[in-house]
């Protein structure tokens, strides 16, 4: 658990993160990868949740959630050398409310999002596309 | 070896996968994250050409195209975190490592520049398509909308400039003047206001979604329903105005082969005139006279071309095959 801007987040957060200016996306919802047609809770674990020991430019981002703001951009996310070792199938839908956390858009079609300790992302995630469909 | 710079990164997922890098001299390259590297993310890079960037970006191309069949020279191999503005070294290489190579159809969304003036419009389709009603329809659609682009003047400095000077390049012979001239309009359009498809639907009624100019695109839905109105003057007009040329010999020669006289050019003037008010585009007799720099035998010949796209159009409709063409989605 972090405290951070005064809220309470999901995964433990380094000094002055989520960052106070933060741009917010317009998209209603946004796309998480999947490897399988169901999620689990393990499916919205940060990298550094994942990978404890791994060096990262970052460490805020690090430990966000990284999602899509398209189901193109996720096709073709999985199509580069790095994220076909990983084997990602699905999608799924996550809304995208202030509610649920922060949300930062870094690029047209990527979003970092740091989810309150109140979220359970598996109950608030929508339909699962298949990439290949 | 290489001092590169990122200047931005085109697509993300927990680490940057697709990033833009640029050397001193300006020249840009595409990189490609393929692992881990001992200090930072390995990626290789590809020298890419600008045209090459905005067909990337405009999503014509895939990553897998950009750096194999458009790559030249080496590949530039370093490792970098993909922050912008970070600087790096990397050592050329002739030769990709193994397994690094995206899969086709590796599209990059979210970095084309958007037209501000683009709207969805829809046409209806019913009845039999065939592979050749395609290209036919989606040939009138395209020449009907350079045109039409190059009418309401819908484009920037830059591109009006090129646009204008084509009316001129042209010495409306007649035969491929036409053909080249739609096909170099069209080319002259920016990449971001150019008429897309965003779906086809073939079914009865089925339909065909475009992406475009909504001014152009509703002055085509205009003069096409024109033409197809029962009193329709243009097709007198476009007979009347083919005929008076074809008469005097000058539908294959330009004003170059021709010593027009002063009255000839007077004829020729009102017979604009007289054509453009029947085919809807009174509005529009001055400023294609202009872009024909003043000569009216060029401007009559272009008019006339437009009119047989449009009334190409305007025949699908009649049939029924295209219905409610180019209305709002």
């Amino acid at each position: 658990m972090s405290h951070a801007n005064g809220f309470d987040f999901l995964e433990p957060l380094p000094p002055s993160c989520p960052p106070a200016d933060v741009n917010m996306p317009t998209e209603e919802t946004l796309w998480r990868l999947l490897r399988a047609k169901s999620h689990t809770a393990d499916d919205f674990d940060s990298q550094r949740k994942r990978v404890s020991n791994h060096k990262y430019p970052d460490e805020c981002l690090a430990r966000s959630v990284s999602l899509m703001t398209s189901l193109a951009a996720c096709r073709a996310a999985v199509k580069s050398p790095r994220m076909i070792k990983m084997k990602f199938t699905h999608a799924v839908e996550i809304p995208c409310d202030s509610d649920l956390g922060v949300w930062h858009q870094d690029q047209p079609n990527h979003v970092n999002w740091w989810p309150y300790l109140t979220v359970t992302p598996t109950s608030i995630a929508g339909k699962v596309e298949d990439l290949n469909g | 070896m290489a001092k590169l710079t990122i200047e931005k990164i085109l697509l993300s997922y927990e680490v940057p996968l697709v990033a833009l890098a640029k050397s001193k001299n300006g020249d840009r390259y595409l990189g490609v994250n393929y692992e881990d590297g001992e200090t930072a993310f390995k990626f290789y890079f590809s020298k890419i050409k600008i045209e090459h960037l905005k067909q990337l970006f405009s999503e014509k191309i895939d990553v897998h195209y950009a750096i194999t069949k458009l790559h030249t020279g080496k590949y530039e191999l370093g490792e970098v975190w993909g922050n912008p503005g970070e600087e790096f070294k990397t050592k050329g290489f002739s030769e990709l490592p193994l397994d690094s190579l995206p899969e086709p159809g590796m599209f990059i969304p979210g970095h084309a520049p958007e037209s501000l003036n683009s709207d969805f419009k829809v046409v209806n389709i019913d009845g039999q398509w065939e592979i050749s009603d395609l290209r036919k329809f989606s040939d009138l659609v395209q020449d009907c909308y350079s045109f039409g682009f190059a009418l309401l003047g819908a484009t920037g400095n830059a591109a009006t400039k090129k646009i204008n000077s084509l009316f001129h390049k042209h010495p409306w012979r007649g035969g491929f003047s036409s053909v080249n001239f739609f096909k170099e309009l069209y080319k002259n359009i920016p990449n971001e206001d150019r008429a897309g498809i965003r779906k086809i639907e073939y079914a009865s009624p089925g339909e065909i979604k475009f992406y475009m100019n909504g001014d152009v695109a509703d002055s085509i839905r205009e003069l096409v329903n024109g033409i197809n109105e029962d009193k329709s003057p243009a097709r007198d007009a476009y007979k009347k105005a083919y005929v008076y040329l074809q008469d005097l010999g000058w539908l294959s020669k330009s004003d170059a082969d021709i010593a027009l006289s002063s009255q000839d050019i007077e004829a020729l003037t009102e017979l604009l005139e007289e054509t453009c008010k029947a085919f809807g585009l009174e509005e529009s007799a001055e400023h294609i006279l202009d872009l024909a720099s003043g000569d009216p035998l060029s401007a009559i010949k272009i008019v006339l071309a437009y009119y047989r796209r449009l009334q190409g159009l305007a025949d699908y409709v009649a049939t029924g095959k295209a219905q409610d063409i180019f209305h709002d989605a």
